[in-house]
């Protein structure tokens, strides 16, 4: 199957620093990628040149086979290019249905005249969305004030699916829940994968990056330094790697 | 599908109650607080409990209502709205001046008021969201200017010999009920109405509850604001014009104090000076309490000093009932 996002020789410099070393990614149409690396590896820089909030120095991204280019995180998101920021930027007042559609709420004319909000139309979306993530959301109607942080997730998750994302962004999405609502967020971002969409998952946790993903690439010190399935690779393999041992050593296994 | 549409149906009535006893909980606190009120008042005074008592109660709560529906949005962003008494002021003057001294049509002279009113927000808004000056600080700068602006108009005489196509605006009744009631009951409705139901109000309280996340939804957060102050600038503008039909007259230092009655007007019915929360029955239950506090002390002999200390006191205290409430969440 053809690429959805395609990352070519993509390099990035903060004045002496060179963050990203002709960096290239490909992540394929429902593909969970994992990108794994120590603190200032650049995979942080990596993620932000995706979103559009870093232009890089040279290389290119393609989108599903188009050169693209983002002025901004708006434009990157009008491309289908979502991120789910670790803050999870949700209006904690509102219901889990408002925030899954601010910006965006579908109308109906009151008496043929006066917009409002199409709440029954919010709330069956919403439920059928939160069916379709399985994401232990009881009621569409919880002020996400209430939800814990596996909930939040999920509805961050459920709004970049519902507004047709193709290439979705998780950056440690597990690191501040417990055990079992991370089991439940590595289930919603395979729910999201079946759906179509490719999957860019940043986390520490390795264990939960060989269970989720479909590959793994491993960032050090600003270069893509290996690449592999996460069925032929174990926890052992990419610490060696982020650390840098098995790169100096050059026995790169193919 | 048969599931999902099963679901669907399912899950609307149990959390509408919850919905219900959510907002019902946060009512109680102010309709336990009337009822209190209420009794004590008629313990110490007979008076307090007579129809014509509770018919000049719904006079005087019409104005402190009209400016907690404003306070009540401004409060929603997070904002706060402390210019509500000056604009009160000034833009009575503007009407009695255009009604009387111009000798417009009461319409027109009201239609102006308003515009009047709106364009002293719009002032606030642009201070707010274009030069980044704290809402407390704009519109504590605008009580000054507003004020200032109300009693250059005359040198600070008040202006009399209303017609009486402007004094039907508050005088006179229908239903037995006061005009400036029902001005003040129809304003709550429309804006209870936008509030709940319209995008405007959704994104009013989004921005109240995470500006930065209402920005990355692609809401227009600066332009929102800036209405918010319009509207607000127009309600007081209403209040100053109601105001001056129920006093007859208009007086550069009408209106003082009554942004404090609003506010806490709007934080004894749930809102939130953090934002993102706030109903306007609620704040129209709390501008019904504040209404009562003012009309029962003077009715109970209490000096109007003393009633002074008494609001200053209830609006602290409110507030920090709310930090409580929002800590013990």
């Amino acid at each position: 199957m053809d690429a959805l996002l395609e990352v070519r020789n993509v390099s990035k410099r903060f004045g002496a620093v060179e963050a990203l070393k002709d960096v290239s990614v490909s992540l394929a149409p429902g593909e969970v990628l994992g990108v794994v690396g120590d603190n200032g590896a650049g995979k942080s820089t990596l993620m932000k040149v995706i979103s559009g909030a870093h232009p890089p120095d040279s290389g290119e991204l393609r989108l599903a086979g188009q050169p693209a280019s983002f002025a901004s995180p708006r434009a990157a998101r009008q491309a289908g290019i979502e991120m789910i920021y670790q803050d999870l930027a949700l209006a904690d007042h509102l219901d889990v249905g408002a925030n899954i559609f601010l910006g965006r709420e579908p109308l109906r004319r009151l008496a043929g005249v006066v917009p409002v909000i199409d709440d029954a139309t919010v709330r069956a979306e919403v439920v059928a969305l939160l069916g379709r993530i399985e994401s232990h959301i009881p009621d569409p109607e919880t002020r996400v004030l209430a939800l814990s942080g596996g909930q939040r997730q999920a509805v961050a998750i459920a709004r970049a699916l519902y507004w047709k994302a193709k290439v979705v962004i998780m950056d440690e999405p597990t690191a501040a829940l417990a055990a079992i609502e991370s089991r439940n967020v590595l289930r919603m971002a395979r729910s999201l994968a079946r759906d179509g969409v490719g999957i860019l998952f940043i986390d520490h946790n390795l264990l939960e990056v060989l269970e989720v993903c479909d590959r793994v690439a491993v960032m050090y010190r600003g270069s893509k330094v290996y690449e592999c399935r996460a069925s032929e690779t174990s926890q052992d393999e990419l610490v060696r790697y982020m650390t840098g041992f098995s790169v100096q050593g050059a026995a790169v296994p193919a | 599908m048969s599931v999902e549409s099963l679901s669907v149906t399912a899950y609307p009535r149990q959390s509408r109650r919850t919905r219900l006893l959510q907002e019902l909980r946060q009512l109680a606190f102010a309709l336990a607080s009337i009822i209190a009120l209420t009794i004590i008042f008629a313990l110490l005074n007979a008076r307090f409990m007579s129809p014509v008592n509770w018919y000049h109660i719904a006079q005087q709560v019409a104005i402190i209502a009209i400016l907690a529906v404003g306070q009540t949005f401004v409060i929603a962003t997070a904002g706060i709205d402390i210019s509500q008494g000056s604009v009160v002021a000034l833009t009575a003057m503007i009407s009695a001046l255009a009604a009387v001294n111009l000798g417009m049509p009461p319409i027109v002279a009201v239609l102006l008021t308003l515009l009047a009113g709106a364009l002293v927000g719009l002032v606030m808004g642009l201070t707010i969201t274009t030069l980044g000056v704290p809402p407390f600080i704009a519109t504590l700068g605008m009580l000054a200017v507003a004020l200032g602006g109300a009693l250059l108009t005359t040198n600070g005489t008040p202006v009399f010999g209303l017609p009486q196509g402007f004094l039907v605006i508050a005088q006179g009744d229908f239903l037995g009920f006061p005009h400036m009631a029902w001005i003040a009951l129809i304003l709550a409705l429309i804006a209870a109405f936008v509030l709940n139901r319209t995008r405007f109000g959704r994104y009013t309280l989004a921005i109240g509850s995470n500006a930065e996340s209402a920005r990355r939804a692609g809401i227009d957060v600066r332009r929102h604001l800036t209405l918010i102050y319009v509207l607000a600038g127009a309600t007081s503008a209403l209040a100053g014009i109601v105001y001056v039909a129920y006093t007859a007259a208009a007086q550069p230092t009408a209106g003082q104090n009554y942004e404090l009655y609003s506010i806490a007007a709007v934080v004894i019915g749930g809102g939130s000076l953090f934002g993102g929360v706030g109903t306007i029955l609620g704040s129209v239950l709390g501008a019904l309490l504040m209404t009562i506090l003012r009309n029962g002390t003077e009715l109970a002999g209490i000096s109007p000093y003393v009633e002074q200390v008494i609001l200053g006191v209830v609006v602290v205290g409110a507030v920090y009932v709310d930090n409580l409430r929002r800590r013990l969440r």
